[in-house]
């Protein structure tokens, strides 16, 4: 009953977000209404996590159809304000490096029969985690200890309960709620765990799940949209999709849901698809709507900070572009120049970190075979991580391929910096021995990866067709 | 490509097969040392600096040392058992086991082959079979003291196509998910220590060298036949994913197929704890509970009871938090909640049947901290109780 409800529920913001994110995204052409319905059910779950949120600490209460109700205005409002400034809709035109085959030819058979290989592929997959998404109660550890913890309280409480400092664990009164870990989370998730779960009775830790999965439904009709706007053929847009959806670690995260960092993963996911279209089409509206989707980073998890600033870095890089071997270059500097700080007393990462970070090397070693045991020895990412650096050696050799998705290529770039430079090098190294935080900072960055790998074969196609 | 993967293939087959080192780094030989964990089941044993020493027969003068597997072992996998121990006297030791197939199986007398090893055949054992639980060591009177070092299981022979069968065997992980599966996903099943990932890339690279080096025109247009090895190397890692996930969503429709939302969290891992829980809970709507404190040595353990008891106020404190602080911040109602917790030794007052005594073992600067007070309910090492504070 709960799922069913929930599933209405879900349908009916869905309608509003549609139209909201039609107006905002002023493209024409084929694959416009499945990327649509990608991002606008993306963005549905997020305003309405974020607004039950804002409703729970404004009013203190549980307000589940209160907040699809302002969600509906919302959009409203926000649809007839853009509808108003955006421009006019343009149309992407098709790839100069697609090979259109006769339909009859053997080579468009082949594809044919391979797009719907992929399809298959994609649709078995989201199908096997349908059991532990629908039958499974609260299983991963973070979200026993953060984000189901609260939306549980809450709902058993009936109303916003604040959690106080954990040094106060032994002190606090009866009717105060501490919380375990020291950061403060956003609740943005917990807020639509409630809400999913305000549907039935009482707590029973099931329900929650359906968010995973649809999170993860969403983004492959995003990425097969935005393929299909760019002007790629069908199967490579569903390649796309399937690459990304076939990680392991994307499987583990959605059907043991309760982690953060798919989400996280996703919005990064939304920006670098809206990017490599703004970059298509130069278009306003699109640059708009990417910054705005940024502002979700912080509110999913404290970790969404970083790749918030990643992020507008490398909307710096797409409008003053410098090549790509100077980009290489000038972040060696950038390393050096924070280890140098390091060496005359300075903790450049402590201090942007707000302390929870520091410079440490000590573990260095142990924590660089932790990576190399994620990457490129264990299960969790199949080959992305060889493909990655194959792609970026690629790019290296052929840095006018990159010219088309600056944003994405700079995310990438500044994201693996991020992941296999500074983090060894902090008090994060130990998780990366342990194996406890490396894979879940892959994930967050994991769409763009899959996504700056097929540019990089497209960028192939497209100069193959040009010269 | 084909070609190349055979000859990879063949060449690395016959590497393992001739290379002993090799092979042992591939399948690792199980060994199981004193601090493993072992349990004397009859008789009496303590952790010395020896290694796990026997020295007090039961009352019928049996001495059984038994050892869980935390990960069940093929018994068709291993041929003998060696064992090694100091001061091994000339009763008999027999090597004794619990497996899937047998309820207690029971092997022939350890022979020595000096002071201190000891080895046994199983390969002719009809009782070596299934998955092996339990392994232990049984000794039918005890005339001297003797300590266990370690315990090996020698893996059988392979020839060529054996090691094929054991590698595929072994690269299908089947049964539930496990709580690290959030953070990573091993390369293989138990007991196989190489690579899959790498193993294909190296396929990959190889073929890929081998084809520049054979083709004519070497240029960026070789990059779209160059990319399928790669697509058949994702292929072939997302088949095995696949075939993973299959089992392990079999897995959840078993378990909590037919069990009603509200009941589920009872089945799989939370099952024990939540038990307690719920039973606690229907207790505790009789007294008066002010905070409850749970007490563990795992961090996983109280932070679920945590989470299961939300509503209830329950927080979680780690053992040596609550040895050095908490009987200073008790407040009148308070309930403790001690979960396996070592350092807290527990004791029922048998001069007060509702009482129990908890000893915060490890020693503050004040002295060992007790609390006593009257057991709410009590399962195994599970303990809650109301504490007065004593010094």
């Amino acid at each position: 009953m709960t799922f069913s409800i929930t599933l209405v529920k879900l349908a009916l913001i869905l309608v509003p977000s549609y139209w909201l994110c039609r107006q905002s995204v002023p493209l024409d052409g084929p694959g416009r209404r499945v990327f649509l319905f990608g991002l606008s059910g993306i963005v549905s779950m997020l305003l309405l996590g974020a607004i039950m949120w804002a409703l729970l600490v404004t009013t203190g209460q549980i307000l589940p159809w209160v907040a699809v109700m302002v969600l509906i205005f919302v959009c409203l409002i926000l649809g007839f304000v853009i509808k108003r400034i955006r421009g006019d809709a343009c149309a992407l035109s098709p790839e100069v490096g697609q090979k259109h085959d006769a339909p009859s030819s053997p080579q468009a058979r082949l594809l044919a029969v391979l797009t719907w290989v992929l399809a298959g592929l994609i649709v078995l997959r989201l199908g096997t985690w349908l059991p532990d998404v629908l039958l499974r109660p609260v299983f991963g550890w973070d979200a026993w200890i953060v984000w189901a913890y609260e939306a549980r309280l809450w709902l058993e409480q009936g109303r916003f309960v604040p959690l106080l400092e954990p040094d106060m664990n032994l002190m606090a009164g009866r009717d105060e709620w501490v919380r375990s870990n020291t950061a403060l989370y956003p609740r943005l998730l917990p807020a639509l765990m409630l809400w999913v779960a305000s549907a039935g009775d009482a707590w029973t830790g099931v329900g929650p799940g359906l968010l995973w999965w649809m999170v993860c439904f969403y983004s492959v009709f995003l990425l097969v949209g935005t393929f299909k706007l760019l002007g790629y053929a069908p199967i490579w847009s569903l390649l796309l999709a399937y690459v990304w959806i076939s990680l392991p670690m994307v499987s583990a995260h959605a059907s043991l849901y309760g982690y953060a960092d798919l989400w996280v993963g996703v919005v990064l996911g939304m920006f670098a698809c809206l990017m490599v279209l703004q970059e298509r089409t130069e278009s306003r509206a699109l640059l708009w709507l990417a910054v705005l989707i940024l502002l979700f980073l912080p509110m999913i998890k404290v970790e969404g900070f970083y790749w918030l600033i990643i992020c507008l870095f490398s909307l710096l890089l797409r409008f003053y572009w410098l090549g790509l071997r100077k980009i290489v270059g000038l972040a060696v500097l950038g390393i050096g120049f924070v280890l140098m700080l390091w060496v005359i007393g300075f903790d450049l990462i402590n201090w942007a970190t707000a302390g929870r970070l520091s410079l440490r090397f000590d573990d260095l070693q142990l924590a660089m075979a932790g990576l190399i045991r994620h990457t490129f020895y264990w299960y969790d990412w199949h080959v992305l991580f060889y493909a990655v650096v194959a792609a970026f050696l690629i790019a290296l050799i052929r840095p006018m391929w990159v010219i088309r998705f600056r944003a994405v290529t700079a995310v990438c770039l500044l994201g693996l910096i991020l992941l296999g430079l500074f983090l060894p090098m902090t008090g994060a190294g130990d998780w990366l021995d342990q194996g406890t935080l490396f894979s879940r900072v892959s994930l967050q960055l994991s769409m763009v990866l899959v996504m700056f790998g097929l540019l990089i074969i497209q960028a192939f196609w497209g100069e193959q067709d040009c010269g | 490509m084909v070609i190349t993967g055979i000859a990879l293939w063949i060449g690395w087959s016959w590497w393992v097969l001739s290379d002993s080192e090799a092979y042992r780094d591939i399948f690792p030989v199980p060994e199981f040392g004193a601090e493993a964990g072992w349990q004397a089941i009859e008789g009496q044993a303590r952790m010395t600096s020896e290694g796990f020493e026997v020295f007090r027969p039961g009352t019928r003068g049996r001495v059984f040392i038994s050892l869980e597997l935390l990960q069940p072992l093929r018994a068709r996998d291993f041929r003998a058992i060696e064992v090694s121990v100091s001061g091994a006297s000339q009763v008999p030791i027999y090597p004794i086991w619990s497996s899937s197939d047998v309820y207690l199986g029971t092997g022939a007398p350890i022979e020595w082959r000096s002071v201190s090893e000891g080895r046994v055949s199983m390969d002719t054992n009809p009782e070596w079979r299934g998955d092996i639980f339990f392994i232990g060591l049984e000794q039918l009177g005890l005339d001297s003291p003797w300590a266990l070092h370690n315990i090996r299981f020698i893996p059988i022979q392979l020839d060529f196509w054996s090691l094929q069968r054991r590698v595929l065997e072994r690269m299908w992980v089947k049964g539930a998910w496990g709580h690290g599966a959030i953070n990573f996903t091993y390369p293989a099943g138990y007991g196989l220590s190489i690579s899959p990932v790498l193993g294909l890339m190296i396929w990959v690279l190889i073929s890929t060298l081998v084809f520049i080096f054979l083709s004519k025109e070497r240029s960026f247009k070789m990059l779209p036949l160059l990319l399928v090895p790669w697509l058949m190397v994702w292929l072939i890692l997302d088949l095995r994913w696949q075939v993973e996930l299959l089992d392990k969503a079999r897995h959840t429709w078993d378990v909590f197929g037919s069990v009603p939302a509200e009941d589920r969290s009872l089945h799989e891992f939370d099952g024990e704890i939540v038990q307690f829980l719920r039973e606690f809970r229907a207790l505790s709507d009789e007294l008066t509970v002010n905070r409850i404190f749970v007490v563990s040595d795992t961090a996983d353990l109280r932070m679920r009871a945590r989470y299961h008891l939300a509503d209830l106020n329950a927080r979680a404190v780690a053992t040596p938090v609550a040895v050095s602080t908490l009987p200073d911040h008790l407040q009148p109602d308070d309930v403790v909640m001690v979960l396996n917790a070592r350092k807290v030794r527990m004791q029922e007052r048998p001069s007060s049947s509702n009482q129990v005594k908890a000893t915060w073992a490890s020693m503050t600067q004040r002295g060992q901290s007790v609390m006593s007070g009257p057991l709410i309910m009590k399962s195994g090492e599970l303990w809650v109780f109301k504490p007065q504070q004593e010094r």
